[in-house]
């Protein structure tokens, strides 16, 4: 700080002394104009003529250099340049003083003392001039005074010592008031800078204000709009609602009845979602939400995410693959499910023909740590630039034109986005129109290899799950096909069957699984106990997880008496996983051995 | 009769027409999502008599689409039924050329009474409008023919298509329209048509009785 000081002081010092510097030839001229008119009579024409041209010409060479310093402006080295000037000042005292060595011995008395008076007179000047650089004035005032000084004493040797002694006095006082001129110059760039920092600052403060004024102006703006889509969006079904309440008034018919039936159902769902992503919105929006920060194994919550949707896309038609890396970051599981979920859902809505991909895979960032991104891509129809920035904002719908409620409310993504703020994830958009849809999500959450046990665990658990083979005997196909997903989520090979009869078929095309998931109760008074008992005094061992809705407690009776482990539905993804891994990792014979496994006999 | 139905929301649009189909069993409906469909539904149906109009359509909004809807069809009777219920945007609506106006936040019981005017020729307004403009009573009855005048000037029909319809030259329908002012109280057609709302004048019209 203080050698920066110590520069800057230099460079404001030698650009006001090179503004002076401009006008000394003048200054000089007018000297010598004045010494001549006094002392003509006492020297010779031509003597005074070649000092005052000398003297004029020194000058003169030093306002050029002074006016090429100031053109180089704060380019210029300002060491460099003060040494110059230091140098010039000596050749211009010099010069001057030379005259003093000149001319003294040819004046007589008085005109001596006063030419002596002038010469020790311009020193003076020279502190304005040197604008307080001690090395300029003392360059300048030493070698002005130092000749005429020795000539005087060589004049008057009585007096000498006396002369050297006041020159040397002189000299000192003029350098140390120029010392003191140098600290006020330091000083006055001191204040300078203070007031540029208070400048700044209050600039700075400025803008500040202005920032959060503009956000919070836009954040107003963001939340009329939304105000106002949202109270449209919610008027609409009411005023669709008002209709068919004036139908049902009226008297309708049976088949105006259904009709209003199922449309008045379709209003009413999409009034919830409406109302749901809304309030989901706000509690994102109020600041309330606080991000988890646990270690979770991404891949196993897109996994599971993905599998809620088969379905779905199997019924339009759609592939929903996934590839995804296995990955464990620190962050927010639940979050992260829902964005995912979002984002599916959304692809899917917006996706005719092929298919959707969801892939989680490693980044690098910036100083080399690995993190996690999620993509989620689709083959449908594709965002045209200019949309790009509105898709995520509330209630804005790509090409919805009659707002068909089967197609959602136009929260989902708003809801990605602040979700994706809230864990400090980086949302990005790649499309164009017929080219399909890729969002990508940067987690920015740094993987992590030290899994805590409980991960660790279930981790195993999940390995051990992997290429297993399963057969799920339900009745009911909505099961069937969950299930179905679910065990293909873990890693498990999966082929179910609705019936005793296709159950043998199935026995008989590819005999014995590893486990077998049953229904305790399949249609037309088929037992599932039984029927595994059978299949496995045929085919041999293989374990068996029995799965009941029935909740008496004779039914539950009868199920314990089959030695199998029973499950009571509702059973969670969770509670299932550890039932089939418990199960097919049992390498005693079967029958399991009934209670090994927490029983799920309470309702829940 | 034949309804045209245009209304973005397409649950909006089936209420609406499972309504008119209870209160008359002779109305058939078109409907249509946008002012592209409609123009498409009139050129295909050129026998609609009523368009029941949405303000608010996806990619145009507010009055012109009344004009447009107007300059496609000058004959088809423009009813709008819109969520904005303020007194100035109903009256604009009646100076775009519609002849009545039905909103859509009335009650049950509200929508179907408007609807049945509507069906039957008839002006209907909100009630606010009738009574935000000084209706005095007609100074005397208005004679048939002037009745016949009113209802075309209430379904927006401009002078030389009401000459059409009543086979009369465009100087006499000039000064029936004069009389029909003068006896309402009425400085212009909206005024007009405020005033037969308010009074239930129009049902004469022999095209809008179904």
């Amino acid at each position: 700080m203080r050698a920066e000081l110590d520069t800057e002081r230099l460079i404001e010092l030698v650009r006001l002394h090179a503004q002076a510097l401009l006008r000394m030839p003048w200054v000089q001229a007018l000297l010598v104009v004045g010494i001549g008119l006094f002392a003509h009579g006492y020297i010779v024409l031509w003597q005074l003529s070649v000092w005052g041209v000398a003297t004029v010409s020194v000058e003169l060479l030093r306002a050029q250099a002074a006016r090429a310093a100031l053109q180089r402006g704060d380019t210029i080295d300002p060491r460099r340049a003060h040494r110059l000037f230091v140098a010039l000042a000596a050749l211009s005292g010099g010069a001057i003083g030379m005259g003093g060595v000149w001319f003294l011995p040819q004046l007589p008395m008085q005109p001596q003392a006063l030419f002596g008076a002038v010469l020790f007179a311009i020193p003076a000047a020279g502190v304005a001039v040197s604008q307080s650089s001690r090395y300029i004035l003392a360059a300048y005032a030493l070698s002005m005074l130092s000749p005429p000084a020795v000539m005087f004493g060589v004049l008057h040797p009585t007096q000498a010592w006396g002369i050297a002694a006041l020159t040397l006095l002189y000299c000192t006082v003029l350098i140390l008031v120029a010392a003191d001129g140098e600290r006020l110059l330091l000083r006055s760039i001191v204040i300078r800078h203070e007031r540029d920092r208070l400048v700044r600052d209050l600039e700075e403060q400025n803008a500040a204000v202005e920032a959060a004024k503009a956000e919070a102006e836009q954040s107003a703006r963001a939340r009329a709009r939304v105000l106002a889509a949202a109270s449209h969006d919610l008027r609409q079904p009411l005023h669709a609602l008002s209709v068919y309440s004036a139908v049902l008034a009226a008297n309708p018919t049976q088949e105006v009845l259904q009709e209003v039936s199922h449309d008045v159902d379709q209003i009413v769902r999409s009034l919830g979602n409406l109302l749901h992503g809304l309030l989901d919105l706000s509690r994102l929006s109020a600041g309330n939400y606080v991000p988890e920060r646990e270690p979770f194994a991404v891949d196993r919550v897109l996994r599971e995410v993905s599998s809620e949707f088969q379905d779905t896309a199997a019924r339009k038609g759609l592939s929903l693959a996934v590839d995804l890396t296995p990955t464990r970051v620190v962050g927010d599981a639940v979050a992260v499910g829902r964005i995912t979920r979002n984002l599916i859902d959304n692809a899917i809505k917006y996706t005719e023909a092929g298919g959707v991909r969801v892939t989680l895979r490693q980044e690098r960032s910036e100083d080399g740590t690995a993190l996690a991104a999620i993509d989620v891509t689709d083959t449908g129809k594709g965002i045209p630039e200019s949309e790009h920035a509105r898709i995520f904002e509330e209630f804005y719908q790509l090409d919805n034109p009659g707002r068909d409620r089967n197609r959602g409310v136009g929260l989902g993504l708003a809801i990605v986005q602040r979700l994706c703020e809230l864990i400090g994830a980086g949302i990005s958009l790649d499309s164009k129109p017929g080219a399909g849809t890729r969002i990508t999500v940067s987690l920015r959450a740094p993987v992590v290899s030290d899994i805590p046990e409980s991960l660790a665990a279930a981790a195993g658990a999940e390995a051990s799950l992997q290429g297993k083979r399963v057969y799920v005997v339900d009745d009911e196909r909505d099961i069937r096909n969950s299930m179905k997903a679910l065990c293909r989520a873990w890693g498990m090979e999966v082929e179910t069957a609705e019936s005793g009869a296709s159950l043998e078929q199935l026995f008989a095309r590819c005999g014995p699984p590893d486990l077998m998931i049953i229904d305790l109760r399949l249609g037309e008074g088929a037992h599932g106990a039984q029927l595994a008992e059978r299949m496995q005094s045929r085919f041999g061992a293989f374990a068996v997880l029995i799965i009941t809705g029935e909740t008496s407690s004779d039914a539950l009776q009868e199920a314990n008496r089959s030695r199998y482990t029973l499950m009571q539905k509702p059973i969670t993804a969770e509670v299932l996983r550890r039932a089939i891994g418990a199960a097919v990792s049992r390498d005693a014979v079967l029958p399991a051995a009934a209670g090994s496994l927490p029983r799920i006999s309470q309702p829940s | 009769m034949k309804v045209l139905l245009v209304d973005d929301h397409a649950l909006f649009r089936s209420g609406l027409r499972m309504l008119l189909a209870t209160l008359n069993r002779g109305v058939t409906c078109v409907e249509a999502g946008s002012l592209a469909e409609a123009r498409a539904r009139i050129t295909e149906h050129p026998d609609i008599d009523l368009c029941l109009l949405d303000l608010a359509l996806r990619n145009e909004t507010g009055l012109g689409v009344i004009g447009m809807v107007k300059e496609a069809a000058p004959r088809i009777a423009v009813v709008v039924v819109s969520g904005v219920d303020e007194v100035a945007t109903i009256r604009q609506c009646i100076d775009a050329g519609a002849m009545s106006f039905i909103p859509k936040s009335a009650a049950p019981e509200m929508l179907t009474q408007a609807l049945r005017h509507v069906l039957a020729g008839e002006v209907f307004l909100p009630e606010q409008v009738a009574t935000a403009l000084d209706a005095r009573p007609p100074r005397a009855s208005l004679t048939a023919r002037q009745l016949q005048v009113l209802q075309a000037l209430s379904r927006g029909l401009p002078t030389k298509l009401i000459a059409r319809e009543l086979s009369l030259s465009e100087n006499t329908v000039k000064e029936y329209i004069g009389a029909v002012l003068e006896t309402l109280g009425a400085r212009n057609r909206t005024e007009a048509v405020i005033i037969a709302s308010r009074l239930g004048i129009g049902a004469l019209g022999a095209q809008s009785t179904a």
